[in-house]
């Protein structure tokens, strides 16, 4: 009976012990989470900062689509992890655009008709591409080694990149 | 189009960043529409007149070819 009641004693104190390092995680949490969207605040002031924001997220993204493609490609994973890990550059991507478009409307006109140019540039390169893969897929000539989903995201970057070249050299800018 | 920019600018003794920092652009932008690479919008033509306390008209002409 006494064990019993010792063992009862020890078990709430474990829980009192859970339940107080659970609540001082969650201000934790909090605080975190309010330091987070004051600094955001801070940032959004400038311009400046929203060109380095969107950078930011371009680079988050890069560095969460790696080790995606890296742990998918070379590990086996049950299907719903590999979702989620599928699923986290693709957010990282989302925010990049958000910030991007938000940058974008913070640039003065030449930066934006260039960073225009630079995305219809891409844009119209990218369909000739895919137009071109698709024709060629109808008489059964592909290269899937040169032209996979994979490949087709890196030529998306490149053809960017093309066109912003091409928009500043053009505007000098 | 053909524009005073630059005449208007040495007149004030500014420097294009000085004239950018001015009218809320970047050096390379304002480069650009000095350089007549880029045509500004009405907004930013009629900032640019304000600064140097002119018309639009003197600060950016129509060439020939613009002409209709």
């Amino acid at each position: 009976m006494e064990d019993y009641s010792a063992q009862h004693i020890g078990i709430n104190k474990i829980a009192i012990i859970v339940d107080f390092l659970s609540t001082i995680l969650d201000i934790m949490k909090c605080l975190l989470i309010f330091a987070l969207i004051k600094q955001f605040k801070i940032m959004e002031k400038s311009k400046k900062s929203l060109n380095l924001q969107s950078l930011i997220f371009a680079l988050i993204h890069g560095a969460t689509y790696l080790p995606a493609v890296w742990l998918l490609k070379y590990h086996v994973f049950s299907q719903p992890v590999s979702i989620v890990i599928a699923i986290v550059p693709a957010i990282a991507f989302c925010i990049f655009i958000y910030k991007y478009i938000k940058a974008f409307s913070a640039m003065d006109e030449v930066k934006q008709r260039v960073q225009f140019e630079a995305v219809v540039i891409g844009f119209a390169l990218m369909a000739l591409l895919v137009m071109i893969l698709f024709l060629l897929s109808l008489c059964d000539i592909s290269n899937p080694s040169w032209f996979g989903y994979a490949q087709l995201l890196g030529y998306c970057w490149l053809f960017y990149f093309v066109g912003w070249l091409i928009s500043i050299r053009k505007y000098g800018a | 189009m053909k524009n005073t920019i630059k005449v208007e600018r040495a007149k004030k003794n500014w420097t294009q960043a000085d004239l950018a920092k001015h009218i809320g652009i970047s050096r390379q932008g304002l480069n650009s529409i000095e350089t007549g690479k880029f045509i500004p919008s009405t907004l930013l033509a009629l900032r640019m007149a304000k600064v140097f306390n002119t018309t639009v008209e003197v600060l950016f002409q129509l060439d020939d070819v613009d002409e209709v």
